[in-house]
């Protein structure tokens, strides 16, 4: 409050005066530079990729993951501080369990979204309490379809046919609205995603990144598993050779 | 004790049906019928000491079509094509029934039955309660009637003999309700405590249906005398 700025921005629970809560937007900021994180729901199940990027040639590949399995038929893509998409993915984890405990049917993916968001949003409330740096797309399938859904650090969630979040989000964004996802199935989005996310990838800044991709389809029984290792070769591939070819024009 | 049952399924039906209506909200969508029978069984099991109640739930829902699920006294769930309970201090028998079980689909029904009290005697809410329809939408009718204790010896192995033997696939609405109609009557033949009137509940997409068979339109068996009619 001494120095620069207007104030208003150390707390959670203190509006600046036209209206806007300041803390909120840092996390954004947050999850505004992570690693690209990109959800497309096609006609037969959801596809979820990330842009992981390598601190370390000496990290172990394959460590820490930021696509997690929430319950058998959900899975999340965490960008931003991946501590805190734990706690979210924790959160949902024992939301599903729960339900599933009571109901005795898995929980619909809108129920699931609805409560993670709620309890994001709980961490904006209070003063002893920041927000998470974390936003995080929810893909699961349930009996209504595939569904897929993005949470942010405000604790807002909407439904998508297909979205992205972190560095590279504008640009995935106008490449997935480029896509026919309506009759594109899972075994083409995920050739599709790995190609955005290459495309995205920023050499200049970042050197190094790992692609993660996992789906949910028939072919994985309806269940959310991380790609089997062959077809993210191929999908590895096909990115490559399209870029190739896009350097090559 | 005997009271006690009937307090006991009551109570545990409006826990169920309230949860239902709560749930029923959170989804904006009729819960299905086995959230139902879960709810059911997670209370049953929760409260097993205390309870002495065991609840058929039938229903339809736009997921599996028409199920029966019976929930006994520890709290087993089992999904079953028919289901079947009797007491012998009660004088109630309730049947559930599933109809088409080939066809997730299509139309199904199912059926549950309440045999009520012996005649002569006053009619009480306790007992013979009507199945109560849980939701507002014929989506989804869930049901849930008494099933009584389950006495050694009572006639509900009797009725299981005669439905292993009469119980088909894919029966009509008609015909499963004439089969029922006729397993209750056996069943207050057989059963010295059982007796009175036989109430019927259909539950389909188009939703609940609820008949009434009175006491002296029921067939008769194995010398069994006439209801007297002590009124008249």
């Amino acid at each position: 409050m001494s120095s620069i700025g207007t104030g208003y921005d150390l707390s959670v629970t203190t509006f600046s005066p036209d209206g806007r809560v300041f803390q909120i937007e840092y996390a954004a900021k947050a999850v505004d530079n992570s690693g690209t994180v990109v959800g497309i729901k096609c006609k037969d199940g959801i596809v979820l990729g990330v842009e992981k990027l390598i601190p370390s040639k000496m990290m172990l590949a394959g460590s820490n993951r930021r696509i997690h399995s929430v319950h058998r038929h959900a899975g999340m893509a965490v960008a931003g501080l991946a501590a805190d998409g734990r706690q979210i993915v924790a959160r949902a984890k024992s939301e599903a369990t729960n339900y599933e405990r009571i109901y005795g049917e898995p929980i619909p993916v809108k129920e699931l979204a609805d409560r993670v968001a709620s309890y994001v949003h709980l961490c904006t409330l209070y003063w002893w309490l920041r927000p998470f740096g974390c936003g995080v797309i929810l893909g699961g399938y349930d009996r209504d379809g595939p569904q897929l859904y993005m949470i942010e650090p405000s604790g807002v969630s909407y439904r998508y046919f297909g979205t992205a979040i972190g560095k590279g989000r504008q640009a995935a964004k106008t490449e997935i609205e480029k896509l026919k996802l309506s009759d594109m199935t899972c075994k083409q989005g995920i050739i599709e995603v790995a190609k955005i996310i290459y495309g995205i990838h920023d050499e200049a800044k970042d050197k190094l990144f790992e692609l993660e991709l996992s789906w949910i389809c028939e072919d994985s029984n309806r269940q959310h598993q991380k790609l089997p290792e062959n077809l993210l070769e191929e999908a590895k591939a096909a990115a490559k050779a399209a870029l190739e070819e896009m350097d090559a024009d | 004790m005997f009271y006690l049952q009937a307090a006991d399924s009551q109570i545990l039906s409006d826990y169920v049906r309230y949860f239902l209506n709560q749930h029923t909200i959170q989804l904006g969508q009729p819960a299905t019928v086995k959230v139902a029978a879960n709810l059911v069984r997670l209370f049953s099991y929760q409260n097993k000491n205390m309870l002495q109640t065991g609840l058929i739930i039938g229903g339809w829902d736009k997921y599996e079509g028409g199920q029966i699920y019976s929930v006994p006294l520890g709290g087993t769930v089992l999904k079953q094509p028919f289901t079947i309970g009797v007491t012998g201090l009660g004088g109630e028998i309730a049947i559930g029934m599933m109809l088409l079980r080939a066809r997730p689909s299509g139309f199904r029904r199912l059926q549950m039955h309440g045999a009520q009290e012996r005649e002569g005697r006053k009619q009480t809410t306790g007992r013979n309660r009507k199945p109560k329809k849980l939701s507002h939408t014929n989506e989804i009718n869930q049901l849930c009637d008494k099933e009584d204790k389950v006495k050694e010896g009572s006639g509900s192995s009797y009725l299981y003999g005669f439905f292993d033997q009469a119980w088909k696939d894919g029966m009509s609405k008609d015909e499963a309700e004439k089969l029922v109609v006729k397993a209750v009557s056996l069943a207050i033949a057989r059963d010295g405590a059982s007796g009175g009137v036989v109430r019927t509940v259909t539950i389909n997409a188009e939703g609940v249906t609820r008949n009434f068979y009175s006491g002296d339109s029921l067939p008769l068996w194995h010398e069994e005398l006439e209801p007297r009619k002590l009124l008249a």
